[in-house]
């Protein structure tokens, strides 16, 4: 790696941006531009013969999105590491680029600078993020979340009653009957209600609706 | 035989009032005697009229009035609707009571003839006005109905308004017609409308159309106070204003995409090429280098001011998860501007394309986390986004001291909160949330995003 120069991949739909941070990579030892492209369709099908060491890219990008694109390069080249470089500075957006598969984020409004200090840190398989986003991350990361217990009000109106129902101890053909409804429908609603609180199994989407609804009993006994 | 005074005492009856009456045999359907009244009435004289048959005057065959006879006498009925013909040419309509008498030993009919042609007369009239009164309502284009001021129901709907909400209309509730809604409009006025006509606009949760109605009180037929409601639809009105008022915002937000998307872009690029002019000049060791210095400096300076002008101009980006970034940020900023908890919970399969429709939900949901902080005193807020029948609800609930109704209703920023729910065709509620605070509800029943 010492020998040779750290090949960059550009992807930005931005010509203007494409030009000014190729020449400003190009123009330092150690460093150089092995290829560009203005959308992710392109990227993906020139990343194979070009063969960077980094993919540089921006979240906003026209067609398939950035998130999508930093998916799809760490599927099918795990050796390539990707470094975000967006306009984009909230939380959403980096949580995503990050567990999309992203090693740094960086904004297009830090000093020009940081650039080089970010692909150095990824080169080594480092996580680099400036610094404003650095405070956002810890603090997001640090914040009280309520984990799945708060997700239930995501359910809808209909959701919640099914919930409630499982949590009560029925099974899909007494709901069902409970509710008139078809049990291929309340099979339908049990793998929504599983997707919005992010649960993979049956037996745990019942082993949580009961806890859920013995913690809603106890706390109504509590205020009594 | 009768004596001198019973004689007497039937002729005076006979022909001592006004009633029409004829004595009539039943055999061969001769008039035997016809009193004054009778003449008076059929038009003839009363030498003319002794002798006449009865069938004559009848508009009905002979085989038919006999058949009338055999039924009086079987005493199986005494009334008969029928119609006569006077002498000159006139169709009455009448209703004759016959009775058995017997006089002078024979067997005769006593008919007592009322006459019901001006009865009829009324009815028919009666009918035709009423005829004429539904066609005129059900032929206007626009909602007729009247409720019950006290129940809600609803006593007559006219043809458009059955068009509009299904036939199974009257006897429903209005509120439950209407908005399918399972309780009273909160901007029911049926309590005022006693002091007058009251004028407003709606827009029906069932058909989401919007409607310009004008409600009174009225006495209906049957004695019981009641709404009359006459509604137009004003739904192409209302979308034209909505474009119109709407125009200035997408503009406002086109520009603060512009300024992001575009010379954003442009200052980045030109950052990174002075960078190269910098390090050139510095690798040469010409003084200038610092000037190359102060250029990126100013570069900096404008990307910040862009920054912070486009984000003003367009707060959420432009993808189809902008909105959740910048509730996500909102969220922050409230957490350390206010100091209170502020969580925030979305479903991830919801997203929202409409660049437009996001940014409404933001200032929605901005304004009801404001209204919390500042006026709520809340300590805790949760911003909901899930997904609600085919569209999407945003709830925002605080533990704060509520709403207060009184001054609710005034409020510029419930007004604006009002507004923009309407334009991205949407419903705003408030109401209680579950510690005491308020919960801010805005349903957008079908959105330009979807919800898998």
């Amino acid at each position: 790696m010492q020998n040779r120069d750290i090949k960059i991949y550009i992807v930005d739909d931005h010509p203007v941006v494409r030009r000014g941070l190729g020449q400003f990579i190009n123009s330092r030892d150690g460093f150089c531009i092995c290829g560009e492209a203005g959308d992710a369709e392109s990227a993906i099908a020139d990343i194979n013969d070009k063969n960077p060491d980094i993919v540089l890219v921006d979240i906003n990008l026209k067609g398939t999105s950035g998130i999508d694109l930093i998916k799809a390069i760490r599927s099918r080249y795990s050796g390539v590491n990707v470094l975000v470089l967006s306009m984009h500075e909230e939380n959403e957006y980096i949580e995503r680029a990050m567990r999309a598969g992203a090693k740094g984020y960086i904004l297009k409004n830090d000093s020009e600078e940081l650039v080089f200090e970010a692909i150095a840190s990824v080169i080594k398989n480092r996580i680099f993020l400036s610094d404003g986003i650095k405070d956002k991350v810890l603090e997001s990361m640090f914040r009280k979340n309520g984990g799945r217990e708060q997700t239930v009000a995501l359910l809808t109106d209909r959701e919640f009653e099914i919930f409630q129902l499982i949590g009560g101890g029925a099974n899909t053909r007494e709901i069902a009957s409970a509710l008139n409804l078809s049990a291929s429908t309340i099979g339908t609603y049990r793998e929504r209600i599983k997707t919005k609180l992010s649960i993979l199994t049956p037996n745990e989407l019942v082993k949580f609706a009961v806890q859920w609804v013995m913690n809603e009993k106890n706390k109504d006994s509590a205020q009594i | 035989m009768f004596s001198e005074d019973a004689e007497t005492l039937f002729w005076d009856f006979f022909d001592g009032n006004s009633a029409i009456k004829l004595l009539i045999s039943p055999s061969d359907g001769a008039v035997m005697e016809a009193n004054r009244s009778a003449c008076l009435f059929y038009g003839y004289a009363p030498e003319t009229f002794r002798g006449m048959s009865f069938f004559a005057i009848n508009m009905m065959s002979e085989a038919e009035v006999r058949k009338h006879f055999e039924l009086v006498i079987s005493e199986a009925q005494r009334d008969f609707n029928v119609y006569h013909r006077c002498y000159d040419g006139d169709i009455v309509n009448v209703s004759v009571n016959f009775g058995l008498i017997t006089f002078h030993g024979m067997e005769l009919i006593l008919a007592i003839v009322f006459d019901v042609t001006g009865e009829r007369r009324a009815l028919t009239a009666s009918h035709l006005s009423q005829t004429q009164f539904l066609t005129v309502l059900n032929s206007m284009d626009a909602v007729i109905y009247v409720a019950d001021l006290n129940s809600y129901e609803i006593l007559f709907a006219n043809r458009y308004m059955k068009d509009s909400f299904g036939e199974e209309t009257e006897g429903r509730r209005c509120w439950e017609v209407i908005h399918g809604s399972g309780s009273p409009c909160k901007f029911c006025g049926n309590e005022r409308l006693l002091e007058g006509v009251r004028r407003l606009e709606y827009r029906s949760m069932r058909n989401r159309l919007w409607y310009q109605f004008i409600d009174r009180a009225i006495v209906w037929i049957d004695g019981r106070l009641v709404r009359i409601s006459i509604g137009i639809d004003i739904t192409e009105r209302k979308q034209l204003e909505q474009e119109i008022i709407g125009i200035s915002e997408k503009e406002r937000i086109r520009i603060g995409n512009d300024l992001h998307d575009g010379i954003g872009q442009y200052f980045t690029g030109i950052g990174f090429l002075t960078q190269v002019i910098k390090d050139k000049l510095a690798a040469c060791g010409l003084p200038e280098k610092s000037i190359a210095e102060e250029i990126i400096g100013l570069i900096e300076e404008a990307k910040n001011h862009t920054r912070i002008l486009a984000k003003g101009l367009s707060p959420v980006n432009m993808d189809k998860n902008g909105i959740f970034a910048a509730i996500g940020e909102l969220r922050m900023d409230t957490e350390r501007i206010f100091g209170s908890e502020c969580s925030f919970l979305y479903d991830k399969n919801i997203t929202v394309e409409d660049n437009f429709t996001a940014t409404h939900i933001y200032y929605i949901v901005r304004e009801a986390v404001n209204n919390a902080m500042r006026h709520g005193g809340a300590k805790h807020v949760d911003i909901i986004i899930k997904e609600w029948d085919e569209g999407i609800r945003i709830d925002v609930q605080d533990d704060g001291c509520g709403f207060n109704p009184d001054t609710v209703a005034r409020g510029l920023g419930l007004n604006l909160m009002k507004y923009r729910a309407d334009v991205i065709g949407g419903t705003l509620g408030i109401s209680g949330g579950k510690n005491g605070g308020a919960l801010i509800s805005c349903i957008i029943p079908r959105f330009d995003g979807h919800a898998e």
